[in-house]
């Protein structure tokens, strides 16, 4: 009697340690997999985030590529403005005169939007400029004689110059009219365009 | 193992089952979500992307194309364009996904446009001398419609040749352009999406749907369509124009406020380009006197006529007024002399003013 009840009781012992351990290994299962899962997703979303950070280095080097492509056309489009202004060109009886510039009407320019010398100049040069500002934006414009070489010149006839820029820079090869004398000479048109780096 | 017990693992698993679905189902959302926002943003920044292409192609044709007197036509995704001009300040823009300021562009045209083709003609503004030059803006399914009045309000000479000089100027272009009388000026002008009818005098149709009327009164004593006259937009009050250009300008601008802010801001650009002329004829004064040459004296009376010409004393260079008969008549009567002086210069081998 004490036998068979030691061995039933063994047996019940044996049993509840088997089927504890059989719980404990099925419980560990399930967490190993419940950490699998989750290990995924956060990979998942880590790659995806690599993915957008990549994707946005790329983009930010093409906004800062096309940034100084706009940069140079910015330059080019004043140029060209330049070349096309009733205000410098020479004419011959209302009809335009190609790549030539008048020396007085650049001096009258220059007279115009660079004497501050009075208050009413003053105005009128504000005035000028407030108008001439979404031509030449912020751009430094020169005519420059070159040739001859005795009666060479160099006048600055716009400047909006900001702090902190870089500059890029143009040339344009015009013949100088000088209309009183009749007389045409060799100069540049020199645009530089400032701009934040 | 109890039943009990066996019951219970049961249902906690069947409980951990549905919970992994449920986070399956709400992790996929999220993920889907997520996707969708990024495909939508992407397609957003790639309309706007397409609204600022078509933008610079179409600033880079109104800045390429300033030849005078030339016709273009520019093919573009269909888009809606929307012109703007603030007459208190001469602010003017254009929208097609973005508002881009136009500054240095003077363009006439409907305030709205839908279209995938743009006709661009351009023209020069001189008085006497070029001043800029000016853009209009159309596209092929607004209609130009010349109004030959017949009958007893019949046009007189002067009038039918205004018609045939407008019509010899349009129809060099390919501007969508019709004659018709009183007949058939409703059924020719329901073919389009909008028409501008274009008449003399007051002799002009009833109204119809979706037209615009231009009432053009030229200066009788003159009797030239080059010089000035007055113009009356649907019917409203009548405004001012000077040479073809600006009468052009009216008949292809959709109001009179819009048509009268682009003015203004050509009468600006006109009293700047004075203001320089003026102080190079002073500067042209000094040179032949330093020589002692005679041609400064013929100087005089252009320089006084370009004086003359001031339309405005403001201090900005937009000025919101200038359009009256009487500025009109005084700009015109001036150019005539700076004219007469330029071929007066020109016959005594001086430097011309232009």
């Amino acid at each position: 009697m004490k036998t068979s009840r030691s061995i039933a009781a063994r047996y019940s012992i044996r049993q509840k340690t088997n089927h504890h351990m059989i719980r404990h290994s099925i419980l560990r299962r399930a967490q190993i997999q419940s950490v699998e899962t989750i290990a995924v997703v956060i990979i998942i979303i880590i790659l995806i985030i690599i993915g957008i950070a990549f994707w946005g280095n790329v983009k930010k080097s093409d906004v800062q590529q096309t940034a100084a492509e706009s940069q140079d056309l910015s330059v080019v489009e004043i140029s060209k403005y330049l070349n096309e202004m009733p205000e410098f060109n020479c004419y011959q009886s209302g009809v335009e005169d190609v790549n030539c510039v008048d020396l007085y009407k650049i001096l009258a320019f220059n007279a115009t939007m660079n004497n501050r010398s009075d208050p009413a100049a003053q105005a009128r040069a504000d005035k000028f400029f407030a108008f001439y500002r979404p031509y030449f934006k912020n751009s430094r414009i020169v005519f420059e004689q070159i040739y001859p070489a005795q009666s060479a010149f160099n006048i600055t006839i716009y400047d909006n110059n900001i702090s902190n820029t870089t500059t890029r820079q143009i040339y344009l090869p015009v013949i100088i009219k000088d209309s009183i004398t009749g007389r045409n000479n060799f100069g540049v048109v020199i645009v530089d365009g400032y701009y934040r780096p | 193992m109890s039943i009990v017990r066996k019951r219970r693992n049961n249902k906690r698993g069947a409980i951990e089952l549905q919970f992994n679905w449920i986070f399956v189902l709400v992790a996929g959302f999220i993920i889907f979500t997520f996707i969708i926002s990024i495909i939508l943003s992407q397609k957003k920044s790639a309309d706007a992307a397409l609204g600022v292409d078509i933008t610079n192609q179409i600033t880079a044709e109104l800045q390429g194309k300033r030849a005078p007197n030339t016709f273009y036509e520019v093919t573009i995704p269909e888009s809606t364009f929307t012109f703007r001009c603030t007459k208190d300040d001469g602010y003017f823009d254009m929208k097609i996904s973005e508002s881009t300021p136009l500054p240095t562009d003077i363009i006439f045209t409907d305030k709205t446009l839908q279209t995938k083709k743009l006709y661009l003609w351009t023209r020069e503004f001189r008085l006497p001398y070029t001043i800029t030059t000016v853009t209009y803006l159309t596209q092929p399914s607004t209609a130009f419609i010349l109004y030959n009045a017949t009958g007893n309000t019949a046009y007189t000479v002067n009038e039918l040749r205004y018609l045939d000089e407008i019509y010899a100027d349009l129809s060099s272009t390919n501007i969508t352009l019709l004659v018709a009388n009183g007949n058939d000026i409703a059924s020719k002008a329901g073919q389009f999406k909008r028409s501008h009818i274009i008449c003399f005098d007051g002799n002009c149709p009833k109204t119809i749907a979706n037209t615009n009327v231009y009432d053009i009164t030229p200066n009788q004593t003159l009797n030239s369509l080059d010089a000035y006259g007055t113009i009356k937009i649907n019917g409203g009050d009548e405004t001012a124009y000077i040479t073809k250009t600006t009468l052009y300008g009216a008949i292809f601008s959709e109001n009179k406020n819009y048509y009268e802010c682009q003015l203004n801001r050509l009468m600006g650009q006109f009293e700047i380009k004075r203001e320089l002329m003026q102080t190079r004829i002073a500067l042209l004064d000094e040179g032949y006197k330093k020589i002692n040459n005679d041609c400064r004296f013929r100087l005089t009376g252009p320089e006084q006529s370009i004086i003359d010409m001031n339309i405005s004393t403001s201090s900005s260079w937009y000025n919101n007024d200038t359009i009256t008969n009487s500025n009109m008549k005084r700009a015109y009567d001036n150019t005539l002399q700076v004219n007469n002086g330029n071929e007066d210069l020109k016959i005594h081998s001086c430097t011309l003013l232009y």
